[in-house]
């Protein structure tokens, strides 16, 4: 059965999954974090209440959220195409798992920060620190192993959303196991894809935790 | 030192909740060098009054007043470099539990913008002061209770205040280390001269440090003094059952169950009357040491049955009003 496999095409549609999971995952980071931070902070009784930014944010990422994602690959994907080049597939896959991705993980973000302890904050402000300060040298860092685990959770459905957008035109593991596989009758390319992406997902869990329990130090 | 001038403080949480009123017509001043104590059962006002002192809350009418600065007046940035000079202790330490020890004790100086040697210098020294030098490395998950609060000293100790806020900073932790940390908060106030205002619910707290009190209850202070003047002379209910506590306290846990009265009276009348007690048969008079020097009066729990108690409580009340029964039945 393995005979059939063409590993050339395996290793070129590993390498893509790679680089889309890697670039959303970093970019959902990037995006999530700040929003899930206003979510908290912009909040009544907290260091910069600001109740209209709160109730836009809010609705702007559960709009997103409700959104079922392979409708926001439908609709993004020619807009992301567009944008970045219709040439680079992978990465104007990355637009539409983004824009799934950020508000997800901005929620995870906005709990992990409501959890660190008020007193500490407060213990901060009562040195003198500025707001920025309280974000950066409190809630930060004492949100850490939450963050992580939140990244890790997002970046395993990551793996699993960009085998679809993959499909209508990413590439990658999903796209050669649907094109190679399923649509060639070819089993051997369809369990291979199946199983590097089990083995994609098993690496970050187990990567993920395993950072999040080595910054925990309570 | 520290002036609180016609305080009101009321906190409208809803927009149709009634507001709460958490302090009334507070008039305070603290003394430089002075340990200050402020007593008051759960929620008459304690913590809104401290967090009004380093302006945490901003109160609803009023005047707060810090080292001749008027604390309710300042700009935000203003507010900021003033809260470098007043620390702060928690009951629950507050501690960043992502920071070791020596980290937690550094970040006031990193908000405050001290060089990194500087911060080296003065982290090591004050790690020294509270007695943590060899746990520096440590996290506060690894810390017992009093250590954590010796790193919270250490760590509101950095940028050298005047003034050092306690919020209940003992109510967490047991008995022997409540007076280790209260040893360690006096020398302080000895060694450096700085400010103390502490507040707690618990009398014995008072009487270990402070050397003037004020009694809260309904956001009010109904009743402020010299420390020894309260406990020999309690005015309000409210302070006599503060006193009563402490009293009660001090005793043998195994005495406990014997029932009779604390009574508190004056060292003259006590021993004009002392062998009128001794000839009562069926009365056990016991001198409860170390709650007051003799000049202030001295406490006793008579015991035994209860004809002969309230015999002896009448004896002892006499003609001196000063006498006053503390606890138990009558
Ligand atoms: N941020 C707040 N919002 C609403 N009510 C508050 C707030 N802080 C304190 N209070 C109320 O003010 C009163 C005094 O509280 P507090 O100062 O914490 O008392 P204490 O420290 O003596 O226990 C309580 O009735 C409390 O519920
Ligand atoms: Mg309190």
């Amino acid at each position: 059965m393995f005979s059939e496999v063409n590993w050339d095409l395996i290793w070129e549609a590993t390498g893509q999954t790679i680089y889309m999971v890697g670039i959303s995952t970093l970019f959902t980071a990037l995006i999530g974090i700040p929003l899930g931070i206003l979510l908290v902070i912009t909040d009544r009784g907290r260091i910069w209440p600001q109740p209209w930014l709160q109730r836009i944010v809010g609705t702007v990422v559960n709009l997103f959220r409700a959104v079922p994602f392979i409708v926001l690959v439908l609709f993004l994907f020619p807009v992301s195409e567009f944008l970045v080049g219709s040439t680079l597939g992978a990465t104007a896959a990355t637009v539409p798992l983004i824009a799934g991705a950020a508000p997800f993980y901005a929620r995870m973000v906005e709990t992990a920060i409501r959890e660190v302890d008020k007193g500490v904050v407060e213990a901060a402000q009562s040195m003198g620190t500025t707001r920025f300060q309280v974000v950066t040298k409190v809630l930060l860092p004492e949100s850490t192993p939450a963050l992580v685990s939140g990244l890790t959770v997002t970046c395993v459905t990551l793996v699993s959303f960009s085998a679809m957008a993959g499909v209508v035109g990413g590439g990658g593991l999903g796209d050669a196991a649907y094109r190679y596989g399923f649509q060639s009758f070819n089993q051997g390319m369809l369990y291979v894809c199946g199983i590097l992406l089990v083995i994609m997902v098993q690496i970050v869990q187990w990567f993920g935790d395993w950072i999040a329990r080595r910054l925990d130090k309570r | 030192m520290i002036h609180l001038k016609d305080i009101n403080k009321t906190f409208q949480s809803n927009r149709d909740t009634e507001p709460v009123t958490a302090l009334s017509d507070v008039n305070l001043h603290i003394e430089p060098g002075e340990i200050y104590g402020i007593i008051g059962r759960s929620g008459a006002g304690k913590s809104t009054l401290l967090r009004l002192v380093n302006g945490l809350e901003t109160p609803t009418s009023g005047e707060v007043w810090v080292g001749g600065r008027e604390i309710s007046q300042m700009k935000e940035r203003e507010l900021r470099t003033a809260r470098q000079k007043i620390g702060m202790i928690f009951q629950h330490f507050n501690l960043l539990w992502s920071r070791t020890v020596w980290d937690n004790v550094a970040f006031p100086l990193e908000v405050a913008g001290k060089s990194k040697a500087e911060i080296k210098r003065k982290v090591g020294g004050l790690l020294d002061r509270v007695g943590l030098s060899e746990r520096a490395g440590s996290y506060p998950s690894q810390l017992s209770g009093g250590q954590k609060q010796r790193v919270g000293i250490a760590r509101a100790l950095a940028n050298e205040p005047d003034v050092l806020l306690c919020d209940e900073a003992t109510s967490a932790v047991d008995p022997e280390t409540t007076s280790s940390i209260l040893q360690l908060l006096r020398e302080i106030n000895r060694d450096t001269g700085i400010t103390l205002l502490l507040i707690t619910h618990e009398m014995s707290v008072v009487e270990a440090v402070c050397q003037r009190v004020a009694v809260m209850e309904w956001g009010r202070i109904i009743e402020t003094g010299d420390v020894q003047e309260i406990f020999r002379n309690p005015r309000h209910s409210i302070t006599k059952q503060f006193v009563k506590q402490t009293l009660l306290e001090s005793e043998d846990g195994d005495r406990k169950d014997d029932e009779g009265v604390v009574v508190h009276c004056s060292l003259s009348v006590f021993t004009e009357k002392w062998s009128q007690l001794e000839s009562q048969k069926g009365l056990s008079v016991h001198v409860l040491e170390g709650e007051l020097s003799s000049t202030d009066g001295i406490a006793l729990r008579l015991a035994g049955r209860r004809e002969e108690v309230e015999k002896a409580v009448g004896i002892l009340k006499g003609e001196d009003a000063g006498t006053e029964v503390m606890a138990g039945v009558q």
